[in-house]
């Protein structure tokens, strides 16, 4: 079996167990007490890290208002991402950049996740290139809203690839 | 010499959308769509991106071929339509009902861009219904 076949398995899997009722019940418990109530006082995860941490095996930042998890297995491995707010919300918007440059964008009615290839073939070059380079860094950066448009949160989360 | 003409890149694009269209019908996903717009302007594939409902991603359809494009673009669309769904998908069930398997699109492809079943090929991008159709299967 393939690598990406694997991640694609474990994916497959992880979603159905994170979309599930009671993994959404243990997970508000792991972050604590309501979020509404945390919203004056806590910074969106993210907010308070200036160390650039590694994105491999994988990165987690959490805190009451929810969670982000950037996976990197090794060098050379595709990456998965993952956004989990606690605070209700109509609409994410994330967008993804490996360096400067944005490699995907997301707007959707559900916490977005994602991945990103390793490598991917080049026909005018006849060869695989790289998604990304050891050393750059992978960001994420998203907003919530309400039914209203209102902004309920912002989050970002950083780390860099091996 | 550049021998890529707007002919040949409305053709490209047009036969990705198309296979993806195809394959991801009924996957709770809007019509995928590619289109230039600048402000994508530096990704790998330039300004081109490809559009479905929300998501967004830059697609290298030149550099990268077309085969490239669609396994590139179905690997993505596969988390979608799961997260969609909130299922694995697609998961072909044999006439007892019983699940065969999930389907995986692979981001790199070698020759032709295709949906894999248990690690091996089971047909190319844009012909997923009618192989599992052929194969005596339906998606759930």
């Amino acid at each position: 079996m393939s690598a990406v076949q694997q991640l694609k398995d474990n994916f497959a899997r992880k979603l159905k167990l994170a979309r599930t009722p009671a993994h959404a019940l243990a997970l508000l418990a792991m972050v604590g007490p309501t979020a509404k109530a945390c919203a004056a006082d806590t910074p969106p995860p993210g907010s308070g890290s200036t160390t650039i941490h590694s994105c491999s095996p994988n990165y987690t930042d959490k805190n009451k208002l929810g969670r982000l998890s950037i996976q990197q297995k090794g060098p050379g491995t595709s990456i998965q991402w993952g956004t989990y707010p606690n605070l209700p919300a109509d609409r994410y918007v994330v967008s993804i950049y490996v360096g400067s440059t944005k490699v995907d964008g997301k707007k959707q009615n559900y916490p977005p996740h994602g991945s990103l290839p390793a490598r991917t073939w080049h026909t005018s070059k006849n060869r695989y290139v790289r998604t990304y380079q050891p050393g750059q860094i992978f960001k994420i950066t998203g907003t919530s809203y309400n039914t209203k448009g209102a902004v309920v949160q912002k989050f970002f989360i950083k780390c860099k690839l091996v | 010499m550049d021998t890529w003409t707007e002919s040949d890149a409305g053709a490209a694009r047009a036969f990705v959308a198309d296979r993806l269209n195809a394959d991801f019908a009924g996957a709770g996903l809007q019509k995928v769509e590619i289109r230039v717009d600048p402000a994508w302007t530096g990704t790998l594939g330039g300004d081109l991106i490809l559009v479905s409902g929300g998501h967004e991603f830059p697609l290298d359809v030149r550099g990268g071929g077309v085969e490239q494009a669609c396994a590139f673009a179905a690997f993505q669309l596969q988390d979608d339509a799961m997260g969609e769904l909130n299922r694995p998908w697609p998961e072909p069930t044999n006439s007892a009902g019983d699940s065969v398997g999930v389907l995986t699109a692979p981001a790199e492809v070698d020759g032709v861009a295709v949906w894999e079943l248990a690690g091996k090929p089971f047909c190319a991008i844009g012909h997923l219904h009618r192989a599992v159709e052929a194969a005596g299967w339906r998606i759930k």
